[in-house]
């Protein structure tokens, strides 16, 4: 075995050396015929790379193709003999059916005419166990003999020469076998040649002297490597003179050796004989040089008529011997006259003898591809033999053992490959490649197969494992794959290989501000958010207003080993809200989209906080990415300072008309717009009011608390300072109706005409901010004879059906958006003098819509106009005339804008 | 008798783990792959005709034909077909296009003929060795198709 290794392993280095990375030998294809029914399978691959960047591998469909049987056979061989006058010769032939399935041959034998005589009584038996001498008395011509693919039987033609042959005549006998299995003359080969039958010729020499046979036998007819195995060849003179140098030699075959010293020979009991070239001790020798397997030589000087012998020898049958036949035959020939007549006969062959050398069928899987080992010899120990493999992957990669199947059996053999997975993580996948393409069924059973793999051969598969992209270990738990071999036909025979994934590194993806030089150091927390999130790091401090947007650079670092994408997230005050963007683009994002393994993505996060942030120097806003494939996260913390802002807004200026001794009322809205409150001390807010003109009404300026639209006593700010009133002071974002209440003298004339003033003018510096800019509201009243008094009033409407849910009111309502608001604007002529060309207008409200168009009461449709329903604008009632005491009234409904 | 050392073999594949790594990602597959195999029967004037190798004797011609179509609406680059010569079977030398590349482990290709040192010469490894042919086609546009071609043999009777 080493002596049959060692050149090979050179010739492979030497090759390798050659092909420079090129190519690897692997075994020569064993290129025997594929059984007939079995399937050859084939899977076509292609690699490619993606839009990602990603290399790809993608599998065809399988294609089969189902081998048929070719029909192949030889009969063997031509023979010679000599027989005297009625003596009866027997000739050994053997047919072997090399086709690849079983086949049935229809035997022949006939005498043929082209000689000078023809043989009585002749017949073919069959020699099964290639002793030399028939089986039994079935004379096979003309009947079938059927054998197995690679099987191979001996056949034995006898026949009787005429009692009144003369010395010289020749016989010539023509032994046929015609395959049975119908196929077209191209897929029959008979004896190498087209045609469905092979032919042998024996030609019989009559003679007058010595007739000598020779025939060989084994005690044995199946063996298993290892065993002994006894040939004997028997001799025998059956002619009518004495044979003299009877010479018998005998080449071994491959796959057997000689057994020393065992060589006996007996004519009537056994006799010792030597392997020494030693005449004239013995006429024996056994000489190891010749042959393949040395050669037995034996002499015998004198056959007498009619005496026989024996010689037996042993050999045992190697462990490399493949299952299948050794066929062994003898030569022979002697002088059939004695010295100096004639000369010796040519050497014949004696018949074959054949011994089955049962199939072993076994194998293993290791990690070797030099040492066949199985798990009995495992030694954790040994690198070596501990039929194990380790290694570590990172999270989402591939691990790749190569696996070597050796065939320690004695047949080329198919083995069914299982993988205990059990301890892999659900959703792993294990694949088993051979030459790059996966293992297909071959045997049709569920497991898949590797084979053939030749006796003594070895095949690579390669195991690939693919772990769930999200699955991540390290520690003393490992993941175990055991891929197990049984030979098909020997199922009891397993054999395994251990695989061991150790550690499978944490993919990473770090989420930065982005300036990071070097995101090699997954472990280190650092300012710019580089590492795992730590939530007492703000990464980046940003201020702003209300409403005011800002923007965060982001920077997603994948640090897996495979594409990867991330959602984007983001945790915030409530009413906050934040978008990431592309900042080339502008395009809004919620995914980074594919990151390759090693590389960036920035993006921007633009945080606005609601227009009503109130003053607060810590909000955080905490962005994450999340990847859907990988489940892999990070996250950084941004801080975002609401700061101050101040702002009052005072609306709008009003005009009226008050009857002498009458009052009017205008209603303002004084709002808060900053983020603190203003007021809430003394002085703070104080409001001026001036009154110029010509009237001299009396002038009182409240807050509408209850927001019934009149000024209660509670209500009228006192000393100048709405902290009268207000104590609190203005909350942010509130407002509060101011009511100007003007009151004119009964000696007021028509015509004459009030300007009243209402300036707040805040004071005081808050948390370093100055006080806002003063608000003003300016209200314009005039004395008319006729006063016309317009009161409006509003009431829900939520069904929208242009009816009022309930009493019309000129106090504040709630409504959402998508109800109604029914308004109700009453004129009043409060004068004692009838007023003409009275011309009431009214406008849809801003975020408003028509959906009730406008009425007027008592009912003059000529006189109003309206938008339409959903339109905006102007509601104009012509009303004309409206003598003293008179009202006249527009209703109208509009809907709140959703 | 044919154990043989591979270490250089080994080395080999785990350089090619890059591309079975990404094997069983689950992704929608822009590469579409038929795979055909035809017996090529020739008739007494030497016209050769094919028909699908449902069936086929020793010595009997198969031709594997892998078409490649890509599926998608983008070029697909750096495409390399590879074709296993499956058991049984033994490569004739016939591949189209030209310019294939061959291999003895389906894994280290190199052009062919493929070359071996036998002593101190060096010899055509035999095409019964060949295991599998790889060609390199790079591109593939949209909706394209490339179609690759390989004979092999059945491997014959002993006689």
């Amino acid at each position: 075995m080493l002596k049959q290794t060692q050149p090979r392993l050179s010739q492979l280095a030497s090759a390798v050396a050659v092909v420079l990375g090129g190519i690897t030998l692997l075994p020569a294809a064993h290129a025997a015929a594929p059984a007939a029914g079995v399937s050859i399978s084939n899977i076509a691959v292609a690699n490619y790379t993606d839009a990602t960047g990603s290399p790809q591998t993608v599998n065809s469909n399988e294609v089969r193709t189902t081998v048929l049987q070719v029909a192949s056979f030889t009969l063997i061989a031509d023979r010679t003999a000599t027989v005297n006058p009625n003596g009866q010769v027997a000739l050994s032939h053997t047919l072997t059916n090399t086709g690849n399935g079983g086949d049935s041959f229809t035997l022949d034998l006939v005498n043929l005419a082209t000689d000078d005589i023809d043989l009585n009584s002749v017949a073919i038996y069959i020699d099964a166990n290639g002793d030399g001498t028939p089986d039994n008395t079935t004379n096979l011509v003309g009947q079938a003999v059927t054998l197995p693919a690679g099987a191979s039987t001996n056949l034995i033609v006898v026949g009787t020469a005429p009692i009144n042959a003369t010395t010289g005549q020749i016989a010539q006998l023509a032994i046929s076998a015609t395959t049975t299995t119908a196929l077209a003359p191209s897929q029959q080969i008979a004896n190498g040649g087209a045609g469905p039958t092979a032919t042998n010729t024996d030609t019989v020499t009559i003679t007058g002297n010595a007739v000598v046979s020779v025939t060989k036998s084994a005690n044995v007819s199946a063996v298993s490597v290892g065993d002994t195995v006894v040939y004997t060849l028997a001799y025998s003179n059956t002619g009518n003179t004495t044979a003299t140098d009877l010479v018998i030699r005998d080449l071994l075959p491959a796959n057997v050796t000689y057994v020393a010293g065992s060589a006996r020979w007996s004519s009537t009991a056994p006799t010792a004989l030597t392997d020494a070239l030693d005449s004239p001790t013995d006429a024996y020798s056994f000489d190891a040089a010749t042959g393949v397997n040395g050669e037995v030589l034996f002499t015998i000087a004198s056959l007498p008529a009619n005496t026989n012998g024996t010689l037996r020898f042993s050999v045992t049958i190697d462990s490399a011997a493949p299952a299948g036949q050794i066929i062994n035959q003898g030569l022979f020939s002697y002088d059939p006259d004695g010295p100096g007549v004639t000369l010796p006969t040519p050497e014949v062959p004696t018949n074959q003898t054949p011994v089955t050398v049962n199939a072993t069928r076994l194998g293993v899987i290791n990690d070797s591809a030099t040492v066949p080992y199985a798990d009995a010899d495992r030694d954790p120990a040994d690198a070596l033999l501990d039929d194990t493999q380790n290694t570590s992957i990172p999270q989402g990669g591939t691990a790749i053992f190569p696996v070597y199947v050796h065939n320690t059996g004695n047949v080329d053999q198919i083995y069914e490959v299982t993988i205990d997975r059990t301890d892999l993580p659900v959703g792993s996948s294990v694949q088993v490649l051979r030459n790059g393409a996966p293992l297909t069924n071959i045997t049709g059973t569920t497991a898949v197969d590797v084979g053939p793999v030749t006796v003594g051969g070895m095949v690579e598969l390669s195991v690939v494992i693919t772990l769930p992209s999200g699955f991540s270990e390290v520690g003393a738990d490992t993941s175990d794959t055991i891929i197990t071999i049984s030979p098909v036909g020997n199922a009891a025979a397993v054999d395994s290989t251990i695989l061991v994934i150790d550690d499978v590194m944490a993919a990473t993806v770090d989420l930065t501000n982005g300036n990071v030089l070097d995101y090699t150091d997954a472990t280190i927390q650092t300012a710019e958010g580089e590492g795992p999130y730590d939530p007492a790091i703000i990464v980046d401090d940003l201020s702003t207003t209300p409403s005011v947007p800002v923007t965060f650079p982001v920077e997603i670092f994948n640090g897996g080993n495979s594409p990867d994408n991330f959602n984007l997230t983001a945790t915030v005050p409530p009413g906050w809200t934040v978008v990431f963007q592309d900042p080339v683009t502008g395009q809004v994002v919620t995914n980074s989209g594919n990151i390759a393994p090693g590389a960036t993505r920035d993006l921007v996060a633009i945080v606005t906080p609601p227009n009503n942030a109130l003053v607060d120097p810590t909000n955080d806003v905490i962005l994450t990415v999340t990847s859907p494939v990988s489940g892999l996260g990070d996250s950084i913390k941004n801080n975002v300072a609401i700061t101050e802002v101040r702002a009052l807004n005072l609306t709008p200026d009003r005009q009226g008309q008050v009857a002498p001794g009458g009052t009017v009322t205008y209603t303002h809205t004084l709002t808060n717009n900053g983020n603190v409150a203003e007021g809430d001390a003394a002085g703070e807010l104080p409001i001026a009011v001036t009154t110029a003109g010509s009237i001299g009404s009396v002038v009182t300026v409240g807050i509408d608390l209850n927001s019934d639209g009149e000024l209660q006593n509670n209500e009228i700010i006192q000393g100048n300072d709405l902290f009268s009133v207000l104590p609190a002071g203005l909350a942010p974002f509130t407002s509060y109706s101011v009511l100007v209440k003007v009151e004119a003298p009964t000696s007021a004339q028509p015509g004459q005409q009030d300007i009243t003033t209402v300036v707040v003018n805040p004071a005081g510096v808050i948390n370093g901010v100055a006080a806002p800019a003063s608000v003003q509201i300016i209200d314009t009243t005039t004395v008319t004879a006729g006063q016309i008094r317009l009161v409006k009033t509003q009431a829900i409407d939520a069904d929208c059906n242009g009816v009022a849910d309930g009493a019309y009111g000129q106090g504040t309502i709630a409504a959402q958006p998508g109800q109604c608001v029914v308004y109700r604007i009453v004129g009043t002529n409060e004068g004692n003098a009838a007023v003409s060309n009275v011309v009431i207008t009214d406008a849809t409200p801003a975020f408003t819509k028509i959906s009730t168009v406008a009425t007027n009461l008592p009912s003059v449709p000529a006189n109003i106009s309206s938008p339409a329903v959903g339109a905006t604008g102007t509601v104009t009632d012509n009303v004309g005339v409206l003598a003293p005491a008179a009202t006249t009234q527009i209703n109208f409904g509009v809907k709140i804008d959703e | 008798m044919n154990r043989l050392s591979l270490v250089v073999g080994l080395m080999a594949s785990l350089v090619s783990g890059a591309v079975l790594a990404d094997q069983v990602r689950p992704a929608a597959q822009p590469v579409k792959i038929e795979l055909k195999a035809f017996r090529i029967d020739t008739d007494a004037e030497g016209k050769e005709s094919q028909i699908e190798a449902k069936q086929a004797r020793p010595n009997d011609l198969i031709e594997y034909q892998a078409t490649y179509t890509n599926t998608s609406n983008r070029i697909i680059r750096g495409l390399t077909a590879t074709l296993p010569i499956p058991a049984d079977v033994s490569f004739t030398g016939v591949a189209a296009p030209t310019g294939a590349e061959a291999s003895t482990d389906g894994e280290n290709f190199a052009a062919m003929p493929l070359k071996r040192q036998v002593g101190d010469k060096v010899v055509d490894v035999p095409l019964t060795e060949y295991r599998a042919l790889r060609w390199k086609i790079a591109d593939v546009a949209a909706s394209k198709s490339v179609t690759v071609r390989a004979r092999t043999q059945v491997n014959g009777v002993n006689q």
